[in-house]
C-alpha cells in the first residue's frame, strides 16, 4: 500500500503547478486587456481629437475581448470557478460524489480536446480568410480557440488528478466540478 | 433530438459546469445531423463565432469599472448618499438598487452589462449591510432587465430592422413598461420586507446627514451624468461608454481619492479576465448549441405546434409569451429573436396587434428568460461575479420573477401602457 | 432525395428586399422543376451566421448555398473590391447589364472567384441600388458639402477612401450601434443603398439624404462545386435556370423596393430632405474620388487586382 501522505505530496505538486500556469496566463490576459482598454479609448479619441489613418479598432478589439476571455477559462478551471448547477451534487454519498467527479472532469478534457482538434482546423481555414486589419488572415483571431482549449485541458487534467487524490486522503470534502 | 435533449438535462443535473453541458450538448447535436460528424467542424466556428459581438464589451468594460469603483471607494460614497436618503425604510438599499437600474437604464442597452456593474458594486455594498447574498443578487438580476426595457436598447434594434418597426417607436414603447418593472419589484421588496426581517438603518434621515453624504459622494455622483453625457452628447456609443466608465473611475481612484495604487489594478484585471471567461465560455458553448437548433429549424417547429392550439387572439398572446419564456429558458435570447421574431410577428399582426406594442411585449419577454434558469446570462453573470450559486439566487428570485411575468402580460393584453408615449410623441409604427 | 439549404442575410418575405424574393423564386422553381427530387430549405436573416462565415460553411460542403453581401465575400475573395471605385457605373440599366454572369466581366469574375475559392457561382447582381448619403448636418450638393462630415462606412478601406478623399471623415461602427451613433452623433452620417437605409430606419435620425449614387456594391450567390456536381444533368439545368430567373426577380424587386411608397424613397422622402446631384457636380467628385480608390484597390490587389478593375470599366464603357 502507498503512504497517503505520498499522495498528498502529488497533489500538492499538481495544485503548485496548476496555479503556476494559472497565473502565467492571468497576467497575458492582464496585458490583453490593457491594450483593449487603450483600444476603444483610441478608438473614441481618432474620431474627436486625434485623427489617425487607423479604422479597424473595433474589429481589434472584438478580437482581444475574446483572446481575453478564452485564455482565461483555462485559469477559472485551476480554481473550479466555473458555474453549475450542484444542487444534487451536494446531496449525493460521498464515493458517488468522486466517481461523478472524475466522469465530469473526463467529459470536460473530452469537450476541451474537440475543441483543440476541430480548432486546429478551423484556424487553418482562417488562413484563407482575411480580416479589415491590414488583411491580417483569420488564424491568428481563430487561434484562441484551440490555444485556449490547449491550456484548459491541461488545467482540467491538473485539478482532475489533485482533486482525486485529495478525496482518496479525505473523502468527505465536498469538490464541485 | 431526443439524444440532444437527454445530454442537456442529464449532464446539467450532475453538476456539470453550465459552459461544459452546453458545448458537450451541442457537439451532441452536430454529430447527430450526421454521423460522420463532419459537422463538428462547425464547433469550434459556432463557439469563436458566438463571441465575435463588440456589444459584449460593455460587459467585462463594467466589471472593470466597478472592480475600481469599489477599490476607490466610489461605491461606498454612492451607498452613503442612497442610505442617507432610504436608508431608514425597511429594504431602502434594495429599493435604491431598483432606482439606481432605472438611472443605469440610460445607459446601458443590454441587461447583461447592467447586471455586471450592479452585482460588482451593490451587491457587495447590500451584503455588508446585512441583506443576504442571494436576496442582494436576485434583486439585481430583477432590475437588470429595466436596463433594456428603457432605451437605449440593443435588442430593440434588432428587432426594429428585422421586422421593419421603428426603433424609435419601440424606444419610447419601452419607457413606461420599463418604469413599471421597477415599481412592481419595489412592491414586492416592500412585501417581502418584514418577512425576510430585510434591513433597515437605526437613524432617522436629517437635513444634515443628506448634505454631508451628498457632499461626500458629489464626483462619484458625476460618473453616471458624465457617462450618460457622453452617450447624449454624441461622443460614443453605449458600448464605448463602458469604456468612459473605467477611464472616470480610474482618474478618480488614482488621482482623486488615490486609494487605487497601480498594483491592486493588476488583481483587478485579472479578476475581470477571470469572470469574462466564465461567462462567455457559456455563451461559447451555448451558440454552438443554438446553431444546431436553428439548422435542424427546431424553434420554428415548437412554435408552429404551439401555435396550432388556437386562433383566438387572447390565446395566441398567452400561447407566444409561453413559448418565448420556455424556449428562452435554453437559449440564448440574440439568436432566439432572429429566428423567432420573424415567425411569431406576423401573426400578432394577424390578430390585430400594433407592431410597436408586440415588439414590446416579444422583447421584454425575451430579456426577462435573461434570468431564468438552466441557461440565463444575468443569472451566470451574477452568480460569477459576486461567487453565489445559481440555485440560491433562483430560489431566491421567483417573487421577482413573477412580478415581471404579470408586468409582461400586462403589456400584452394593455395597449396603452406601450403605446401611450409613442402616441403622444407621434411616433407610429413604420 | 436532395436539400439545398439556401441562407441569405435578408427577411424571408419575397416582398421585403432582393434575396428573398430570389429564395422564394428559387425554391418554388427547383421544388417544381425537379418534380420534388430536390427540396429547398430557407434559412433568411442570417440565422446561420455572419456572413463570412456561411460563407465558410458553404465551402465546407455543411450548407448548399448562400446568397452574400460584397462585404461577406471580400472575406474570401478580396478581388470584389473592384466594385468599390465609385462613380464606375452612369446608371442603374448599365449595372443591370454589367453585373451579370451573362456580361463578358461577370463570366471573368465568376472564373476567377471559382478558381480561387472553389465555390460555384450562381448569380451575380446588385446589393439593391445605388449608395445614397445620409446626414444630419446639411443636403450634400457639392463635394465641399462632405467636408469635415463623420460619414459611418463599413471598415472598408475602399470605402474610407472614399469619403477620405471626398473630406469627410471615414468613421467605421458596428452595424449593431448605427442607430443609435446617427441618433446621438456619435457619426453625422452613413452611405448605403436606399432600401437598407429604409430598412434600418435610419430617417428616424436623419435629415438629410443626397442622391450620391457614388458606388454599387454587388451581391454574389454562390453553390458548393461538390453539391453541384453531385446533381444529375437535368437538376443541374433546372437549378441553373432557376437561379438565372431569381436573380432577375431579384433586380426586380429591388428597383420596385426602391421606388414603392413604404418601404423606398418616397418613404424616405417624408421625413428626409431628399435632393439629387446634377451631372456637372458628380463628375467633379468623380474627379476627386476615383484616382484615390484606383491607389487603394492597387495597393490592396495588385496587378490583379488592376487587371480587374479595367476588364469591369472596359465593359462598362463598351455597354454605355
Ligand atoms: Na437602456
Ligand atoms: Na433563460
Amino acid at each position: 500500500m502507498h503512504d497517503p501522505g505520498e499522495y498528498e505530496g502529488v497533489a500538492r505538486a499538481l495544485d503548485g503547478m496548476s496555479r503556476k500556469l494559472a497565473r502565467a496566463v492571468d497576467l497575458i490576459c492582464v496585458a490583453l486587456l490593457i491594450v483593449l482598454v487603450l483600444d476603444v479609448w483610441l478608438g473614441v479619441l481618432v474620431r474627436y481629437v486625434w485623427p489617425l489613418p487607423i479604422t479597424f479598432m473595433e474589429e481589434a478589439a472584438r478580437y482581444l475581448m475574446i483572446w481575453v476571455a478564452l485564455l482565461a477559462v483555462s485559469a477559472g478551471i485551476s480554481r473550479r470557478e466555473h458555474i453549475g448547477v450542484q444542487m444534487l451534487f451536494a446531496y449525493l454519498p460521498s464515493w458517488l460524489r468522486r466517481g461523478l467527479l472524475a466522469v465530469v472532469d473526463l467529459l470536460g478534457i473530452a469537450f476541451f480536446s474537440m475543441l483543440v482538434f476541430y480548432g486546429i482546423g478551423m484556424v487553418e481555414r482562417g488562413e484563407r480568410v482575411t480580416t479589415m486589419i491590414y488583411g491580417m488572415s483569420k488564424a491568428l483571431p481563430f487561434a484562441a480557440v484551440p490555444v485556449a482549449a490547449a491550456l484548459a485541458v491541461v488545467q482540467l487534467t491538473l485539478v482532475a488528478v489533485r482533486d482525486q487524490l485529495r478525496l482518496a486522503r479525505s473523502p468527505n470534502v465536498v469538490v464541485c466540478p | 433530438m431526443i439524444t440532444v435533449a437527454l445530454t442537456f438535462v442529464v449532464l446539467m443535473v450532475l453538476g456539470m459546469p453550465v459552459g461544459y453541458v452546453l458545448g458537450i450538448t451541442g457537439m451532441v447535436g452536430m454529430w447527430s445531423i450526421d454521423s460522420s460528424g463532419r459537422f463538428l467542424t462547425m464547433a469550434p466556428d459556432r463557439f469563436f463565432a458566438g463571441l465575435d459581438l463588440f456589444t459584449f464589451l460593455a460587459m467585462p468594460f463594467f466589471i472593470l469599472a466597478g472592480e475600481i469603483m469599489n477599490r476607490s471607494g466610489i461605491t461606498d460614497r454612492l451607498i452613503g448618499l442612497a442610505d442617507a436618503l432610504v436608508g431608514y425604510l425597511r429594504g431602502g438599499m434594495a429599493h435604491s438598487n431598483m432606482v439606481a437600474s432605472v438611472m443605469f437604464a440610460g445607459l446601458s442597452g443590454a441587461a447583461t452589462a447592467d447586471a455586471a456593474a450592479f452585482g460588482n458594486t451593490l451587491v457587495p455594498a447590500m451584503v455588508k449591510k446585512g441583506y443576504t447574498r442571494p436576496f442582494a443578487c436576485a434583486v439585481t438580476a430583477a432590475g437588470s432587465i429595466i436596463g433594456p426595457t428603457i432605451p437605449p436598447s440593443n435588442l430593440m434594434v434588432i428587432y426594429g430592422s428585422l421586422m421593419g418597426v421603428s426603433v424609435a417607436g419601440l424606444f419610447a414603447a419601452g419607457i413606461l413598461p420599463g418604469l413599471l418593472i421597477c415599481l412592481v419589484c419595489m412592491a414586492v421588496i416592500a412585501a417581502l420586507g418584514r418577512r425576510l426581517n430585510l434591513p433597515k438603518s437605526e437613524h432617522r434621515p436629517s437635513l444634515r446627514r443628506i448634505l454631508v453624504a451628498f457632499k461626500d459622494g458629489f464626483a462619484a455622483l458625476l460618473m453616471p451624468v458624465m457617462i450618460l453625457g457622453a452617450i447624449l452628447g454624441g461622443i460614443t456609443t453605449p458600448t464605448e461608454a463602458a469604456s468612459i466608465a473605467v477611464f472616470y473611475a480610474l482618474v478618480m481612484g488614482v488621482f482623486v481619492y488615490r486609494k487605487v495604487g497601480w498594483g491592486d489594478l493588476v488583481d483587478m484585471l485579472v479578476r475581470t479576465a477571470r469572470i469574462t471567461g466564465v461567462v462567455f465560455l457559456i455563451i461559447a458553448s451555448a451558440s454552438i448549441v443554438g446553431w444546431w437548433m436553428t439548422f435542424n429549424q427546431i424553434p420554428q417547429a415548437i412554435a408552429a405546434a404551439f401555435l396550432a392550439v388556437s386562433s383566438e387572439p387572447a390565446v395566441i398572446i398567452a400561447l407566444i409569451l409561453a413559448l418565448l419564456l420556455l424556449i428562452g429558458m435554453f437559449m440564448d435570447i440574440n439568436a432566439l429573436l432572429i429566428i423567432l421574431a420573424p415567425v411569431l410577428a406576423p401573426l400578432t399582426v394577424t390578430i390585430g396587434m400594433d407592431p410597436i406594442h408586440a415588439g414590446i411585449m416579444i422583447v421584454l419577454a425575451l430579456n426577462i428568460s435573461l434570468m431564468t434558469p438552466p441557461v440565463g446570462a444575468c443569472l451566470f453573470v451574477l452568480a460569477s461575479v459576486t461567487g453565489e450559486k445559481i440555485e440560491r439566487i433562483a430560489h431566491s428570485l421567483w417573487p421577482f420573477l413573477l412580478a415581471e411575468v404579470a408586468v409582461l402580460f400586462a403589456v400584452a393584453y394593455w395597449p396603452s401602457l406601450t403605446l401611450a408615449v409613442p402616441r403622444l410623441l407621434g411616433l407610429t409604427a413604420s | 432525395q436532395k436539400t439545398i439549404r439556401l441562407a441569405h442575410l435578408n427577411p424571408d418575405s419575397p416582398f421585403d428586399s432582393h434575396s428573398g424574393a430570389m429564395a422564394a423564386v428559387f425554391k418554388s422553381l427547383v421544388e417544381t422543376g425537379t418534380n420534388g427530387s430536390i427540396k429547398v430549405q430557407l434559412f433568411p436573416n442570417g440565422q446561420l451566421g455572419k456572413d463570412d462565415e456561411v460563407i465558410q460553411q458553404v465551402r465546407d460542403g455543411l450548407v448548399q448555398s448562400v446568397i452574400s453581401s460584397a462585404g461577406g465575400i471580400s472575406a474570401h475573395y478580396k478581388m470584389v473590391g473592384v466594385f468599390d471605385m465609385p462613380f464606375a457605373f452612369p446608371n442603374i440599366g448599365v449595372v443591370h447589364k454589367v453585373m451579370d454572369l451573362g456580361s463578358p466581366f461577370g463570366q471573368k469574375f465568376a472564373a476567377d472567384l471559382s478558381a480561387k475559392t472553389g465555390l460555384k457561382v450562381l448569380g451575380l447582381l446588385d446589393s439593391g441600388g445605388f449608395f445614397a448619403i445620409s446626414n444630419s448636418k446639411r443636403p450634400i450638393q457639392t463635394a465641399a458639402d462632405l467636408g469635415g462630415l463623420r460619414i459611418r462606412t463599413m471598415t472598408l478601406p475602399t470605402h474610407e477612401a472614399t469619403v477620405k478623399s471626398l473630406g469627410g471623415q471615414p468613421t467605421p461602427l458596428p452595424w449593431a450601434e448605427v442607430y443609435t451613433a446617427l441618433q446621438t452623433g456619435v457619426a453625422d452620417g452613413q452611405m448605403n443603398p436606399v432600401p437598407i437605409i429604409a430598412f434600418a430606419k435610419f430617417d428616424e435620425v436623419q435629415k438629410f439624404l443626397s442622391i450620391t449614387n457614388h458606388v454599387i456594391t454587388p451581391y454574389v450567390w454562390t453553390m458548393n462545386q461538390a453539391f453541384y456536381d453531385g446533381l444529375t444533368a437535368e437538376e443541374r439545368a433546372v437549378v441553373d435556370s432557376a437561379a438565372a430567373v431569381a436573380v432577375d426577380a431579384g433586380r426586380g424587386i429591388s428597383r420596385i423596393i426602391e421606388a414603392s411608397a413604404d418601404k423606398g424613397l418616397p418613404k424616405l422622402g417624408q421625413r428626409m430632405q431628399v435632393n439629387a446631384i446634377p451631372e456637372a457636380e458628380l463628375q467633379k467628385f468623380a474627379a476627386v474620388a476615383q484616382p484615390a480608390v484606383r491607389a487603394v484597390i492597387e495597393q490592396q490587389l495588385g496587378a490583379e487586382g488592376i487587371d480587374m478593375l479595367d476588364a469591369m470599366l472596359a465593359n462598362i464603357e463598351q455597354v454605355k
